[in-house]
């Protein structure tokens, strides 16, 4: 009985701090973007451009490793018996993907282009859905002044 | 404190500094194995993570070595 009360304060609690965390995140994310919004060019690929003027590239990577609260684990649990959307992973997985780019583009802020974007996604941790990993990766290009 | 962020969720900044730590590692791996065979450029690089075990996790790049010009 103990048991069941604990595990249902420990779920209401991290419900209200979890979605107080994810919240400041995404304005932090929001913020971070809009600084941003002016780098010049960026792309998945590399065919269309003429990069024969390229002075220096260079390999930059940007991640981010989210841990989920104890009610995500369990509401994405639930969930997956009776199957559906699991809303409150989506937004997880949005919150590490976007920060992953968001530390390339800062590492490539000067460049003149970012190039070959890849993005990689991984779970981690021994509980399952409990940590993700967000990798972003690819190729900054400075042109020739 | 990874225990307690699992908990109450949020970001792991110690694990992802040692990620990226490791990646680091990875990267000056597959250079070095480059250069040992006599290349000196690579292209299409690739990086993943994989989770091999609680508690540890495998960090590898992978891309063409190439000798340009």
């Amino acid at each position: 009985m103990i048991d069941l009360i604990i595990i249902i304060i420990v779920l209401t609690v991290t419900y209200f701090t979890g979605t107080l965390i994810e919240k400041r995140h995404f304005k932090k994310i929001r913020a971070r973007e809009h600084a941003l919004m002016s780098q010049p060019y960026i792309s998945d690929q590399a065919r269309d451009e003429d990069f024969s003027d390229a002075e220096r590239v260079e390999l930059v990577v940007g991640s981010c490793v989210i841990a989920a609260d104890r009610f995500k684990v369990f509401f994405g649990g639930l969930i997956s018996i009776f199957g559906g959307n699991i809303s409150a992973y989506e937004t997880l997985t949005d919150r590490a993907r976007r920060q992953a780019i968001l530390n390339m583009r800062e590492q490539a802020s000067d460049a003149d282009a970012l190039v070959c974007t890849r993005l990689q996604f991984s779970e981690l941790g021994a509980r399952r859905g409990g940590q993700v990993e967000a990798i972003a990766y690819g190729t900054a290009i400075y042109r020739r002044k | 404190m990874a225990g307690f962020k699992n908990v109450f969720g949020g970001e792991l900044k110690g694990y992802s500094e040692l990620l990226e730590e490791s990646r680091q590692e990875a990267i000056e791996r597959m250079k070095e194995q480059a250069a040992h065979i006599g290349a000196n450029a690579i292209l299409n690089v690739r990086l993943a993570t994989s989770s091999v075990a609680p508690g540890a996790a495998e960090v590898f790049a992978y891309g063409t070595a190439v000798k340009v010009g």
